[in-house]
């Protein structure tokens, strides 16, 4: 044997050419990156299965399905490391979304108490009013007979003459919609005369006498009123499902943007724009 | 909010709707309503965000439901802003074209494919030359769009869900509906569908077949199993001469078995919309004064066909009811016996009907809210975009004269035709066809009793001449639009059967007081104009407040079939272009009508020897 071969220097540096060798060939596992599929992973694939088929999965169709997932999962850890979840606005609004409703699935809202409803209820109630409704006869002067101011003219002259009666279309001209109407809304008031004079009139005239004439999307109007039902803002009774449904909602809103405000506290807005 | 809390309620609340919404048709279905029926406007044509042109060319998000609620005058969040409707309607139809229903919405909806695709990336992104080439292979039908089908069966239960969720019998009437919207060569055919009751198949798409006759196939296979629709063309001042061909969709002559088929399937014709009317064209109609209005003979979306190669013979509605009696003495039977409505066909899911509540670009606008800057307009009227250079006009609505306003009575309406048109206004007005009534009944308190006991309404056939009559009678009775212009006359358009074609006539038949027909002409003066273009403000000193009328057809012949519509016309008022204008204080554009005379047309009357 070759002196050479005896020396342990010689030694130590071919272990070291093998070594270094050998890590070039067979990469230490180590370096290698990891995807981990335990147990809880597969029993969820499994399950998964078992949701759309009704049974579990075969060993034969776990594993193809477990293969598949990791097929998934490789793609996806090359196309973050590739940069693919930037730049892109699909994805992220994805994750905005995601991160909405994570921030919102830590917010939980109790059930409202009587107390609660009926305080919401007090700080509200403008929402609940039931709007007020006129019960009304007329009389029609229309500009067709002789031009608008003989139309006002005539209605003024008809009124001193109308005194307590109840009625009277025939003081005046024929109108096509009738002359009688019950209960009816600010709405369903200008649905038929327009929004004009006459529309508000209605809401303010006195009850049981004759006035006028206002002037409609028609002609004018001579109108005695025979009931106003106030608006009226109901018993929490009534309506206390419709309140409990307005209060989580309110509830749930606020804590959200409470939640937000949180997360916002973290962050400096520099705005850069040009002046 | 706690996910499964959420679908919770929700489906909570559908159940509380369903039990109110039972409980509410009960209590409709009690009652049988005004058996001499009331005027209920609404509009049976609107596109949301579900239609493609709508969702691209447009940019509209509004959904069904805010359509719905925004049409029976809920305040309405857009971007932003809240809008609302000033005058709700009485009913409303979604019609969201078919082809590619919400296909493209799952562009906002990142569970879907789409979004992941290459497709819907092209679409997302700010590259104008790939979009414009992702729409072109989407139009051609020829790309595959990943999870469309899927999206199209969500978009069309989105639809049903927004028309049953939105419908309050004795106040809203909702109808499930859609666009079939059939173009070969950018002639324009389209067909809204309109079902009757509260669930609907799958819609035959223009993808399935371009041809009206397949359409008609689909409409009577559901028919036979009980479910009711029925086919409303719009448009036919751009068919380029198809709308009411002589011949069927393969060129052969209609034929009896078609006529039938037609006036089954289709018993109206949206006469007016934002894209124009299709009364008649100055060309056919060179002796009615009133004919050179609101003319639109293409559509800026599909392309434009040459104007010295669109075929305007075809194109309009009083050609086609002369067509149909030629047909109907030829084969014995009548393709084009069809009724009169309006619609708006506004594609950003606001129907607004009103002379300022429109920007020329087919959407709507709350006038209070978000009227067009002065370089939105500019950009309009020069024709610039999608825009029509300030030619297309504000909505039409439909008028309906029903009992009341649920679905059965008013789609009822529908099928008997007892419907008018107007170019936004509710002017209303009814027409009655007879042989006795009096000379005086207009005149009397209880004329409405007479009308519908001794004749028919709008929508009718004349019933047999007794024996001692000489020429039918016709009631007219009109009043204006508390809101608008006063009336300047009623018409009866009359077109009749001559030989193998047909003649038409305009004959003034109410107005107001002080005008007398001119002695040669037999036509009354126009009614003047109060419209100050400075300030686009007019005076309602001229015109009438109501019109009646008892006429008598002065040139009757027994022997010949003839059809019978009123056409009733306001004063001159500013059109939305001068409206417009004027509030953004830019001039008033000079090769546009700065007025315009809005207008009503009812469903005819026909005889028959």
């Amino acid at each position: 044997m070759h002196p050479v071969l005896r020396e342990p220097v010689f030694h130590f540096l071919v272990l070291g050419c093998a070594i270094f060798a050998a890590g070039q060939l067979w990469p230490h596992n180590a370096d290698r990156l990891r995807i981990e599929v335990n147990q809880a992973r597969i029993d969820g694939i499994a399950r998964k299965y078992q949701a759309q088929y009704g049974a579990m999965p075969s060993p034969g169709q776990l594993h193809t399905l477990v293969d598949a997932d990791i097929h998934g999962e490789i793609l996806f850890q090359e196309g973050l490391s590739m940069g693919l979840d930037r730049d892109d606005e699909i994805v992220r609004r994805r994750i905005i979304q995601k991160a909405e409703f994570l921030l919102q699935d830590l917010v939980t809202v109790n059930e409202p108490t009587r107390t609660d409803i009926a305080a919401y209820y007090r700080q509200h109630a403008q929402d609940y009013i039931i709007p007020e409704r006129v019960s009304f006869t007329h009389v029609y002067f229309s500009p067709d007979n002789g031009g608008d101011e003989s139309a006002q003219a005539r209605a003024r002259v008809a009124l001193a003459k109308l005194g307590q009666r109840p009625r009277a279309p025939e003081a005046g001209d024929r109108f096509f919609e009738g002359y009688d109407y019950a209960a009816l809304g600010r709405t369903a008031v200008a649905r038929v005369f327009g929004d004009s004079p006459l529309a508000s009139a209605v809401f303010l005239a006195p009850i049981g006498r004759w006035v006028g004439p206002f002037r409609s999307g028609f002609g004018w109007h001579l109108v005695r009123v025979s009931s106003r039902e106030p608006a009226r803002t109901p018993n929490l009774a009534e309506i206390e499902g419709a309140v409990r449904g307005d209060w989580k909602t309110a509830a749930q809103a606020r804590a959200n943007a409470e939640a937000f405000a949180r997360v916002r506290a973290k962050y400096r807005v520099i705005m850069d724009v040009r002046p | 909010m706690n996910r499964g809390r959420l679908a919770f309620r929700q489906m909570a609340m559908i159940a509380i709707g369903i039990a109110f919404a039972h409980a509410s048709a009960a209590n409709a279905a009690q009652t049988t309503g005004n058996p001499l029926r009331n005027a209920y406007f609404g509009d049976l044509h609107l596109h949301t965000g579900l239609s493609l042109d709508a969702y691209l060319g447009v940019g509209a998000r509004v959904t069904p439901d805010e359509a719905y609620r925004f049409a029976r005058g809920e305040p309405v969040a857009v971007m932003g802003q809240t809008l609302r409707r000033h005058w709700p309607l009485d009913f409303m139809a979604v019609t969201d074209h078919s082809e590619m229903m919400g296909v493209l919405n799952q562009l906002d909806d990142l569970n879907n494919p789409l979004s992941q695709s290459d497709l819907g990336r092209q679409l997302h992104g700010s590259d104008r030359q790939k979009l414009r080439a992702a729409v072109a292979a989407i139009k051609s039908g020829k790309v595959h769009i990943p999870g469309a089908e899927a999206a199209e069966q969500s978009a069309w239960q989105t639809e049903i869900d927004a028309a049953n969720g939105n419908y309050r019998p004795g106040s809203f009437t909702t109808f499930i509906a859609y666009e079939w919207s059939s173009a070969p060569d950018n002639a324009n055919l389209h067909r809204n569908v309109i079902f009757r009751g509260n669930s609907a198949p799958f819609p035959f798409t223009a993808m399935d077949s371009e041809k009206a006759e397949d359409l008609w196939t689909y409409l009577e296979t559901n028919r036979a199993r009980g479910v009711e629709a029925l086919a409303i063309p719009h448009n036919a001042n751009a068919s380029n001469g198809l709308m009411f061909d002589w011949n069927d969709s393969r060129g052969r002559p209609i034929d009896q078995a078609y006529a039938q088929r037609r006036a089954m399937n289709e018993p109206l014709l949206e006469i007016t919309q934002t894209k124009g009317q299709s009364d008649t064209h100055p060309t056919l109609s060179p002796n009615d004064e009133f004919s050179n209005f609101e003319i639109l003979d293409f559509m800026a979306y599909q392309g434009r066909i040459p104007t010295d190669q669109r075929n305007i013979h075809g194109s309009y509605a009083r050609e086609a009811y002369g067509r149909g009696l030629v047909l109907a003495n030829r084969i014995g039977a009548n393709p084009y016996k069809f009724g009169l409505e309006g619609g708006t066909d506004i594609h950003n899911g606001l129907s607004t009907s009103d002379e300022n509540a429109f920007d020329g670009i087919i959407r709507g606008i709350d006038p209070d809210v978000n009227p067009p800057s002065a370089d939105v307009l500019r950009a309009n009227f020069n024709g610039e975009g999608i825009s029509f250079g300030g030619l297309a006009g504000s909505g039409g609505l439909t008028g309906v004269w029903a009992e009341q306003n649920t679905r059965e009575s008013i789609y009822d309406v529908l099928r008997r035709k007892e419907t008018f048109a107007t170019t936004g206004t509710r002017l209303h007005f009814r027409l009655f066809g007879g042989w006795t009534y009096a000379r005086d009944t207009i005149n009397r308190k209880d004329w409405l009793r007479d009308a519908y006991g001794l004749g028919v309404p709008m929508g009718g056939d004349l019933p047999a001449k007794p024996k001692g009559a000489k020429a039918p009678r016709f009631l007219v009775w009109a009043v204006k639009d508390p809101t608008s212009g006063n009336l300047d006359r009623a018409q009866i358009v009359k077109v009749w059967l001559n030989g193998d074609s047909y003649k038409e006539a305009v004959f003034d038949v109410a107005w107001t007081k002080g005008r007398k027909p001119d002695p040669k002409t037999g036509k009354i003066a126009p009614v003047g104009n109060t419209v100050d273009v400075n300030t686009a403000a007019y005076a309602n000193t001229i015109g009438a407040t109501e019109l009646h009328a008892m006429w008598q057809d002065p040139q009757f012949d027994p022997k010949v079939p003839a059809v019978y519509y009123l056409r009733v016309l306001e004063i001159p008022t500013p059109r939305w272009s001068t409206l417009l204008a004027v509030r953004a204080g830019m001039p008033v554009p000079a090769n546009l009508p700065a007025t315009i005379q809005e207008r009503g047309w009812s469903s005819p009357i026909w005889y028959t020897p």
